[in-house]
């Protein structure tokens, strides 16, 4: 074995001593979750339907609106979906959950209570005003990254008081639902 | 890397357990405790930092897909290192890298060393070898990598690479000339 050989045995481990480039832990855990996501076809099959299935829904009302209210300024309103890829997926994520959650909010049980049914899903719609003006504002500034996060966070939020709403319809669903602990107490 | 043992004792047997069940900590585990031997195996063959990092990540992830096929007869780095040598020598098959002619017919410029020993036991360091095995053609580092600091012998590599042992032989011992030559070099220029 020459010098050189010798020298690279004996200092083997001081040959290890690059280091990726700085995130790359964080660049590994975004690639680690994807390739599990599409690793469970199953999940993104039911995303990518529900998310046509809105698409659509969202087209057809559209369209519906146009003709109703006549050609508008709204013409050339854009989406998140305009702005970037990345939220493009965002809002494809978003959309695809809200609606799920709207659906289980609309299958629960109201106890044959459904004009309340009918006021919280109406609620919910109107909360979909709030974004259609800020969709205006982007339209007016496009790339304006604090419009961008309102909407961001507007979905956000719907999606936190959808699944808030469904959590306390199961509470009611099995049984300590405090209204009814109330009307208990009175007759004792 | 010793074989005698049917079924290698791992020293995060338990990690690798929970990482067979899909556990995302553990997985991020093993990361932690593999990424750097990883990244610089693949850094030394593909000699591209961005190139090395996706190649060492994507072997990790196709390490844990398959990861029900690792028996245990290795070591777990031992095998999660032959998936980034493998993955590193088709980036550079891809990019159509010349792996197998390693310049047979090339004879190297007289520079005056002509054997590895002619080398200063004095101008040897790590740093500088580092930058002169970056400076060799592909073929030859690939060779002088696997054979000099992954540990791997002739039998084994020409496996890897396949080719025959006798070639691996030739051509390392080529690649080392070329290394010490490049040393001198690099040594002259200061």
């Amino acid at each position: 074995m020459d010098e050189l050989e010798k020298y690279i045995r004996e200092n083997r481990e001081r040959f290890d001593h690059a280091e990726p480039a700085e995130g790359h832990f964080e660049r590994f855990a975004v690639k680690r979750d994807l390739a599990e996501a599409s690793d469970s076809p199953f999940r993104w099959r039911y995303i990518l339907q529900v998310a046509a299935i809105t698409l659509l829904l969202v087209l057809s009302a559209l369209w519906v609106y146009e003709r109703v209210t006549g050609p508008s300024h709204d013409h050339d309103m854009i989406t998140l979906s305009d702005i970037s890829p990345e939220y493009r997926e965002a809002e494809i994520y978003y959309t695809a959950m809200i609606s799920r959650k709207y659906e289980e909010i609309k299958s629960f049980d109201f106890y044959d209570n459904t004009r309340e049914q009918e006021i919280l899903l109406s609620e919910l719609s109107e909360m979909d005003a709030v974004y259609r003006s800020l969709q205006k504002e982007l339209s007016a500034e496009k790339g304006n990254q604090m419009i961008i996060s309102a909407m961001i966070r507007h979905y956000q939020l719907k999606l936190e008081i959808m699944s808030r709403i469904i959590d306390h319809l199961y509470e009611i669903k099995h049984g300590d639902h405090p209204k009814a602990e109330n009307n208990e107490s009175i007759s004792i | 890397m010793k074989r005698s043992k049917s079924v290698w004792h791992n020293i995060h047997h338990e990690l690798i357990d929970n990482c067979r069940k899909g556990d995302r900590k553990a997985q991020f585990e093993i990361y932690r405790l593999y990424y750097k031997s990883m990244y610089n195996i693949s850094l030394r063959m593909v000699n591209n930092t961005q190139e090395a990092e996706d190649i060492m990540q994507e072997s990790f992830l196709a390490a844990f897909k398959k990861i029900g096929s690792y028996s245990g007869e290795v070591s777990f780095g031992a095998w999660l290192k032959r998936i980034v040598i493998n993955r590193s020598l088709d980036a550079l098959k891809k990019k159509k890298a010349d792996l197998l002619s390693i310049d047979d017919t090339e004879d190297l410029p007289d520079t005056g060393v002509n054997d590895a020993d002619a080398i200063d036991a004095s101008l040897i360091e790590v740093k500088k070898i580092q930058r002169c095995i970056k400076l060799l053609p592909d073929g030859y580092r690939v060779i002088l990598s696997l054979y000099l600091l992954e540990g791997y012998d002739h039998e084994e590599i020409a496996g890897i690479l396949g080719i025959s042992a006798s070639t691996s032989r030739s051509q390392y011992t080529r690649a080392k000339q070329k290394l010490a030559e490049l040393m001198k070099k690099n040594h002259q220029d200061g």
